[in-house]
């Protein structure tokens, strides 16, 4: 097989055999795949946290978004879409693994079992003053349907438009505005429990 | 299902905080709100919620803890994982072994993509 491909070596170029062009290919998709881990990995990992809520699992979903992203990365044909389809990969990964967990625990769904969940600590109004910003927020969210938090969270942490939350959702740009509408009246009722004014 | 004729005008407040409104659009809300207090309640309340929302903090890969790794690497059989060594605690891992992570994730991802293409 070298011996092929030396004697197609054009005089006056380097006269590459198979294994260096593999090679080659593959520190070069390893560099793409580095590029893309250092611009996306934090952005896609404080999405997830915000979606799932628990820093553990969080840094799980992260990391199979990563070697899942790794596997397909030769479908990514515009680099304008990248962030579109690792945010898919990302939402469609937690949506598993709150799947498997709704599968697992007899609770329902995600927010009631969240909401409905008997709570150890000190009752709400003493929860509110002393709970962070963050905090509170993080648990109105958690109140929200999952596909209303994914909505709100891509639009206003990740400040994307309709146009591309319906790309990461599979969803219409019409839908998208509807969706993010009911997202917002839904967190505005959470917050509002939560101890922030309207 | 229809919609009320507030929470068509609410879909058009939603819109316009990420400024997504057409001209068209953009006049007809800016009409309604100038004589609908609850339509302007609702606007007041959507940006709170999304300046409330760009203030929340971010929380980057050093919180994605090397157990996550860990436990994937003894999942395929690896005996390193991206922090360095062997399966660090989260604890273990330097700030410099983070700020190293990106390559170090993308050799550790690249053979665990050969191991699963290849099992």
């Amino acid at each position: 097989m070298e011996d092929e491909v030396h004697s197609m070596a054009v005089p006056g170029q380097i006269p590459w055999d198979i294994p260096t062009m593999t090679r080659r290919a593959t520190d070069a998709r390893e560099a793409e795949f580095a590029q893309l881990f250092d611009e996306f990995s934090a952005p896609i990992h404080n999405y997830v946290l915000r979606m799932v809520g628990d820093p553990d699992r969080a840094a799980d979903i992260t990391q199979d978004t990563f070697i899942k992203a790794y596997r397909k990365l030769d479908t990514v044909t515009e680099a304008s879409s990248t962030r579109s389809w690792l945010y898919r990969i990302a939402t469609n990964t937690a949506i598993d693994d709150m799947r498997r967990r709704r599968m697992v625990t007899p609770m329902g769904d995600d927010a009631p079992a969240f909401a409905n969940r008997p709570d150890p600590r000190p009752g709400p109004e003493a929860q509110v003053m002393g709970a962070t910003l963050d905090e509170r927020v993080q648990r109105a969210l958690m109140k929200l349907r999952p596909n209303h938090r994914q909505c709100l969270l891509l639009s206003d942490l990740d400040d994307m438009g309709a146009q591309q939350i319906g790309d990461v959702m599979g969803l219409s740009y019409a839908a998208v505005r509807t969706l993010l509408c009911r997202a917002r009246g839904e967190m505005r009722r959470a917050l509002s429990a939560e101890g922030f004014a309207r | 299902m229809t919609m009320n004729r507030h929470e068509s005008f609410e879909e058009l407040i939603s819109a316009s905080l990420s400024e997504e409104l057409t001209e068209t659009e953009r006049q007809r809300l800016d009409a309604h709100l100038a004589s609908c207090a609850q339509c302007t309640s609702t606007l007041a309340a959507f940006s709170d919620q999304r300046r409330i929302m760009a203030g929340v903090r971010h929380v980057g890969p050093r919180g994605i803890s090397a157990l996550g790794f860990a436990r994937a690497s003894s999942v395929v059989g690896l005996q390193r994982c991206p922090g360095g060594g062997d399966r660090p605690r989260s604890s273990q891992v330097s700030a410099e072994a983070w700020r190293r992570w990106p390559a170090h994730c993308s050799r550790w991802c690249c053979s665990t993509a050969r191991r699963m293409n290849h099992s």
